[in-house]
């Protein structure tokens, strides 16, 4: 089973570092970020199935990171962690792209979760856009 | 401005602090609780047969340390804030104040990616006034710096004794990039209104071409 990739944005450098530690334990392959602009290079860079993402951050914050990272892959998950779980700022996230809104500290087991789903649901989206591309050429083509 | 504006400011302003310092609070926790988790880990794994060492539990204690004496110093700034309000109006040393104000506002200037540098006079700075208004004035004033400054810009907040009274400066670098944001709160209207309570002035000044001064001067 090939492991799920996640990125980890979060300027708490202790909390990315002992969390993808735990991640990576368990079977994933994780890269941190401790700024949204560094987030953006990363994912524009390199496949992640979820990002993991602090919704208060030094400069870009997590709401202006996800939509600048949906509007670079509209197939990435991303999960919102926050400090304050208000409804506004819940409902913003979900409109801007957002898989999930979990409350910090996150519940690990709940996260692996999500994470697993994420997986999913990433590889469903990748491999039917692989496969609308492989269609559009194909009937380009008359084949 | 009516009892009930002013009301409705000061809880806007002790909000406004309550949340930061919570949030502070939460990072705390959560790495607390990642460190918490870090530790099961290895558990699980000696439970297994694999060997612990030392090394690794060394540094469980380090992380867990660090973010103890993190979160007192936090709840110390906080609960020193909270009694701010215990009497409207007290002797106090506008240094010890100050200083713990600006311990508050050093996760606000994080967020803007400033920041807060002091330089406390010397001497003590005893006062007779309300602490929590002073502090309301020049938080107030901090952010609007915060705000209308460059990031990585490098603001420092100032105490000093003129003509035998309390002077507070903030002196920042004027703004050379085109995309500085404009504050969305009226930060100088507030500390203009909180001001008028306290006997103080508000004074603008320029040092050189690059640096701009707010200062309150108490009467």
């Amino acid at each position: 089973m090939t492991p799920i990739r996640v990125l980890l944005v979060d300027d708490e450098q202790d909390f990315t570092e002992i969390l993808s530690e735990r991640l990576i334990t368990r079977g994933m392959l994780v890269d941190v970020a401790n700024e949204g602009q560094e987030a953006l290079k990363l994912a524009g860079e390199r496949t992640y199935d979820a990002v993991v993402l602090d919704l208060q951050m030094p400069g870009m914050d997590g709401i202006e990171t996800l939509k600048r990272m949906v509007r670079l892959n509209s197939d990435l998950q991303v999960i919102l962690l926050t400090g304050h779980g208000t409804l506004d700022k819940s409902v913003e996230a979900m409109k801007s792209g957002a898989m999930e809104f979990l409350e910090k500290p996150p519940d690990m087991n709940i996260l692996i979760q999500r994470l697993s789903e994420a997986k999913t649901t990433h590889r469903e989206l990748s491999e039917k856009r692989m496969e609308d591309t492989l269609g559009g050429i194909m009937k380009k083509m008359g084949w | 401005m009516s009892d009930r504006e002013k009301t409705s400011n000061e809880l806007e302003f002790f909000g406004r602090i309550t949340a930061s310092v919570s949030h502070e609070m939460n990072n705390v926790i959560s790495i607390i609780d990642q460190v918490s988790g870090l530790l099961e880990d290895h558990l699980a794994a000696a439970e297994s047969g694999m060997e612990i060492k030392p090394e690794q539990l060394a540094r469980v204690h380090g992380k867990i340390q660090a973010q103890t004496a993190r979160g007192v110093e936090i709840i110390r700034r906080l609960n020193k804030f909270a009694h701010s309000v215990d009497d409207p109006v007290c002797d106090f040393d506008l240094n010890v104040v100050l200083e713990n104000l600006a311990g508050i506002c050093d996760r606000f200037a994080t967020l803007n990616r400033v920041v807060l540098l002091r330089e406390w006079s010397p001497q003590e700075i005893p006062m007779t006034n309300s602490p929590f208004l002073v502090q309301q004035a020049v938080y107030y004033l901090l952010r609007y710096t915060f705000e209308i400054t460059d990031n990585q810009a490098e603001i420092t907040i100032s105490t000093a004794i003129e003509d035998a009274k309390p002077c507070i400066e903030i002196a920042y670098p004027k703004s050379t990039s085109s995309d500085t944001e404009t504050p969305d709160n009226n930060w100088i209207e507030k500390a203009q209104t909180v001001c008028a309570l306290i006997s103080c002035s508000i004074e603008y000044a320029n040092v050189g071409a690059e640096t701009e001064i707010i200062r309150i001067l108490f009467l």
